[in-house]
């Protein structure tokens, strides 16, 4: 349920993102443009790049639409100030990283307070992103986009289905599976060694 | 022997927090105690996270792509009025020396038509979900938003018809809003108005329909209906366009 001092667009943004799917793609988007205004406000504020701040707006975009997509946020705030106090952490993080360093009044605890903990965050190490990813490309297209849409966009499997022309769920059901399948045999000939320590 | 599948339920239930107490204490304990376990339990976290950083990735593609067109519509935005600015000033200069009649200097310096605040003001979204990828080309639905996609507004609009008026389709309102924007691609203002009106209201496209009702209202060069259906924009609290349709109107 959405507390009073969420607004009807709140709502709409809200509902959106937690239908998955198509709606998901459509709302995330909705979102980003409807505060596109922060970008320049942090711009401006934080006196850092236009780059620096399209990355930290996008950045606190795609954190948020992940918090609703797993029913992480609990309208304790406005949507937008959820956000904005989120972008507001993502700048500080730039000016954080320069050498040359501002003296930034702020506890770092304050963004993880804000961000509920995600498992997947443990395993594994930002600099392995990107091999990773490399990983998706190997296990062919059609693999790539329903593991995608299924594990990323939120589509169910009636959907992927129709998407993806196969005759039922059960047949989409079981090309997750191996296509998962696939996705791990790989990993696992290339663990990645960040286990120890995350459990 | 407990099989893959098993282990693949039992890290999404913890991924999503659908585990009890008792449940993850006794997930934690086999992660400690069973190696296999732990490692299947790890490549699946390690696979999942592999798909979160590609859609993220693909996302911040799609706000990039965002950004860009909102850079390049303020740009033309400013080129356009700067231009109007220098040729009203050349006007006024040849008006002084030539002893030119007012009339000329007004034709300039009148508001801009609707139709050019329609091309200053309309952006089109992409549709979700189509990206170009593996599809199944005979369903009439997904060929139809496909259609689209590829600025075949004419086809598009005759296959999403069947969807936008069933009134018990899942996505009826999706298809109208869609239909109504390709109308206004084929510059027919009337069935695009027609279209966004059959969306459902309140819902999840009203403030975006409430826009292209009034953008519609502009590319018809219906003053009376696009002040209307602005004022109707601004007199909502928050709605996204508010600013931008309180410019217009004052240009209007």
């Amino acid at each position: 349920m959405f507390k009073p001092s969420s607004t009807y667009q709140d709502e709409a943004i809200i509902t959106g993102i937690q239908a998955g799917g198509a709606m998901r793609e459509q709302w995330i988007t909705r979102l980003y443009e409807k505060y596109f205004r922060f970008l320049y406000q942090g711009k401006s504020k934080h006196n850092i790049t236009e780059e620096e701040a399209k990355d930290a707006y996008s950045d606190a975009v795609i954190a948020v639409s992940e918090q609703i997509a797993a029913n992480k946020f609990r309208g304790d705030s406005k949507l937008s100030t959820y956000l904005y106090r989120i972008f507001y952490y993502k700048c500080v993080d730039i000016i954080r990283q320069r050498p040359t360093l501002r003296k930034v009044e702020l506890q770092e605890a304050e963004e993880f307070e804000l961000l509920e903990a995600d498992p997947l965050d443990q395993v594994i190490q930002e600099e392995q992103l990107a091999e990773l990813e490399t990983y998706l490309d190997k296990i062919g297209a059609k693999c790539k986009e329903l593991l995608l849409d299924w594990g990323y966009w939120g589509y169910n499997m009636s959907e992927i289905a129709e998407r993806m022309g196969f005759k039922d769920n059960k047949s989409a059901i079981s090309q997750k599976h191996k296509c998962m399948q696939k996705l791990k045999t790989l990993l696992s000939k290339h663990m990645i060694q960040s286990h120890s320590g995350n459990k | 022997m407990e099989t893959n599948d098993h282990i693949f339920d039992l890290v999404e239930k913890y991924l999503a927090g659908d585990m009890s107490a008792q449940e993850m204490s006794v997930f934690e304990q086999r992660r400690l105690d069973e190696t296999e376990f732990d490692e299947e339990v790890l490549r699946h976290l390690q696979a999942r996270a592999a798909i979160r950083a590609v859609g993220r990735k693909r996302l911040k593609e799609n706000f990039e792509h965002i950004y860009q067109e909102k850079k390049a519509s303020a740009t033309d935005r400013r080129r356009s009025r700067l231009t109007g600015v220098m040729i009203a000033w050349r006007v006024a200069a040849g008006i002084v020396l030539l002893l030119v009649a007012g009339g000329l200097l007004w034709q300039l310096l009148k508001p801009p038509s609707p139709q050019t605040l329609y091309a200053e003001h309309i952006s089109f979204p992409s549709i979700p979900g189509v990206r170009g990828t593996v599809r199944s080309d005979s369903l009439a639905w997904e060929k139809a938003l496909r259609m689209y996609e590829r600025g075949d507004y004419q086809q598009s609009v005759e296959l999403l018809e069947p969807f936008s008026s069933i009134d018990t389709f899942a996505y009826r309102s999706f298809a109208s809003f869609y239909q109504g924007l390709a109308y206004l691609h084929l510059s027919q203002s009337q069935e695009a108005i027609a279209r966004f009106e059959r969306v459902e209201r309140p819902g999840l496209y009203t403030e975006q329909v409430d826009w292209y009702i009034a953008l519609a209202y502009l590319q018809a060069e219906d003053i009376e209906g696009a002040r209307a259906a602005l004022q109707k924009i601004v007199d909502q609290k928050g709605h996204y366009k508010t600013a931008e349709a309180e410019e217009m109107l004052g240009e209007l």
